[in-house]
């Protein structure tokens, strides 16, 4: 009975959620095409009923060339059991149309029930617009470009991703990236390849940088030289993870008992100052009951630096042993964390666990089976040209 | 005779020696197995499941002239904007290269709240977001993906962020 009332419940409480959900969605969000004079195409796009409930939705144009724009049709039903579903679009381009971007929208959109909620009904409306996005070219050379920026700490890759917008070919595109610190100084000068690119073709250029400086944040700056014509892009990344690295951990001068100094070694590896950073440690029994929570006090950590923090955990009714126990570092609205053992002892605390015991897959086997496989295989190669010469010899002397 | 049976032994060392060539070259081939060759998804999460590999270089161009490397030996899955995407993966040689499309799928979901609705962006590309009421535009919000935020409107409409 108690199982049936549940479950009641739990029907009740679905209804009641999906009935206040209401989801549209549509696919692809843009379609791009190429100007041509009377251009005619016919464009597919898909509307999701990602709720799976019956829904009705009315289709309508707008933006510059939704004239443009023949809908097929101007209404469609939705039942639960459909989750998707296609709707089509002509596109009729006028003869001409000024160079850059043009765009046409075509909307779907569904009334959602109205609610009462006292005095007032709330109703609502909710539509989806996918786009399409006409590109006239401009006359001569024009190219619309992008910095991108990948890689880890130890090596970035400065990618001009860029589109020849333009009616002409562009010969030489080539580009001088400058990375900057956050003060403005220049830390590496680089150039990239040289590309061409026709009309509407799409290419990249870059550059990689072998890191030499602080984790922190930098700027990149790129000058695209092309056809003797000039861009700047820039674009701010971040070399590294912004995380405060604890070092090290180590109690001095402790007895049993009586309260033990925790000193810990955390360095600021980022190029800004880390202000008001702390530390928390959780000691915990045997059974997981946590039996200490201790703090540290706050501590401004410049750029680069390295600093003691310092908190204390009282022994007393505390008896030898091991402790599992975690160290929280908390700082600009981060956290993180590092699980440890306190190995109490009567006139010490071993920490253990502190820095990564790396194991990795030996690879070292498979080099190694790759280097005797090689070695048969030149071994067979040279006793294959010996044979030949000696055989080729005996087959002279035969002569 | 004797040349015949010298031939013989050319032959047979020939022959092993290509066998084990090939052997190598087979045993230590990277095993492609998922995505397919110009799958299409709109979710930006991509399983990569692939053998004998070290390393995954994912790029927007097939010339790979700025590939993502992910050094990686067995299956991962990454996260991807929307758009199209060529890949490979290596060992001791690499495989043939496939290419992935990320469609993008714009998709909003409306929760009704005591007297607004919490709109959320649940499909894969940043939104931008109008508000109307009474017919006129009364704000505009933007929507990573995910994310949501309480809105006071009578249309709500969403397209690409640009």
């Amino acid at each position: 009975m108690n199982n049936k009332i549940k479950l009641l419940f739990l029907i009740l409480f679905i209804c009641i959620f999906i009935s206040n959900v209401t989801s549209l969605g549509i696919t692809p969000g843009r379609t791009t095409l190429d100007f041509k004079p009377g251009l005619e195409k016919n464009v597919e796009v898909t509307v999701i009923n990602s709720q799976k409930t019956d829904i009705e939705v009315f289709i309508t144009t707008r933006g510059e060339l939704a004239s443009s724009i023949v809908l097929n049709q101007k209404s469609l039903k939705m039942s639960s059991s459909e989750e998707e579903k296609n709707i089509g679009f002509s596109i009729k381009l006028p003869q001409t149309l000024s160079p850059g971007l043009h765009v046409a929208e075509v909307v779907v959109s569904q009334k959602m029930r109205g609610t009462s909620k006292g005095d007032n009904t709330i109703g609502a409306e909710i539509a989806v617009a996918t786009q399409v996005a006409v590109y006239v070219p401009y006359p001569g050379q024009y190219l619309d470009a992008q910095l991108l920026v990948s890689g880890d700490e130890k090596k970035k890759t400065f990618t001009v991703s860029m589109v020849n917008r333009g009616t002409e070919e562009i010969k030489n595109i080539k580009a001088e990236i400058t990375v900057y610190d956050l003060v403005g100084n220049e830390v590496k000068k680089m150039n990239t390849n040289t590309i061409k690119l026709g009309p509407s073709e799409k290419g990249e250029i870059f550059s990689t940088w072998s890191v030499n400086v602080p984790n922190g944040k930098y700027v990149a700056k790129a000058v695209i030289d092309f056809d003797s014509k000039q861009i700047k892009v820039e674009k701010e990344f971040e070399v590294g993870e912004f995380v405060l690295d604890l070092l090290q951990i180590f109690v001095k001068d402790f007895k049993l008992g009586e309260i033990a100094k925790f000193n810990l070694v955390v360095k600021n590896k980022w190029n800004e100052p880390i202000t008001r950073a702390y530390a928390e440690m959780r000691v915990f029994d045997k059974e997981m009951k946590e039996i200490a929570d201790v703090k540290s006090a706050t501590y401004d950590i410049p750029p680069e630096t390295q600093t003691d923090m310092v908190y204390y955990w009282d022994t007393k009714n505390i008896a030898e042993g091991l402790y599992n126990a975690n160290v929280i570092l908390f700082y600009e609205g981060k956290k993180t964390q590092q699980d440890l053992k306190l190995d109490v002892k009567s006139n010490k605390i071993d920490v253990i666990g502190l820095g990564y015991a790396v194991s990795s897959e030996s690879s070292s086997s498979k080099n190694g089976l790759v280097t005797i496989l090689t070695i048969i295989i030149v071994f067979l190669i040279l006793l294959n040209v010996l044979w030949f010469l000696v055989l080729r010899k005996r087959k002279m002397r035969k002569h | 005779m004797k040349i015949n049976k010298n031939y013989k032994i050319e032959l047979i060392l020939i022959l092993a020696t290509l066998m084990l060539a090939l052997l190598v070259i087979g045993y230590y081939r990277p095993l492609v197995i998922s995505p397919i060759n110009n799958f299409v998804t709109q979710n930006n999460s991509v399983v990569f499941s692939f053998e004998k590999a070290n390393y995954i270089l994912i790029d927007d161009n097939s010339e790979f002239s700025s590939p993502e490397r992910i050094d990686v030996k067995n299956d991962l899955i990454v996260n991807f904007e929307p758009g199209v995407y060529y890949w490979k993966i290596g060992g001791i040689v690499e495989s043939e290269t496939r290419k992935l499309i990320i469609q993008s799928r714009l998709d909003l979901q409306f929760r009704e709240q005591e007297n607004n609705f919490e709109v959320v962006n649940t499909g894969n590309e940043k939104l931008s977001v109008e508000v109307y009421n009474q017919n006129k535009i009364s704000g505009n919000v933007i929507l990573d993906v995910g994310e949501g935020t309480n809105l006071s409107g009578e249309k709500y409409l969403g397209r690409k962020y640009e």
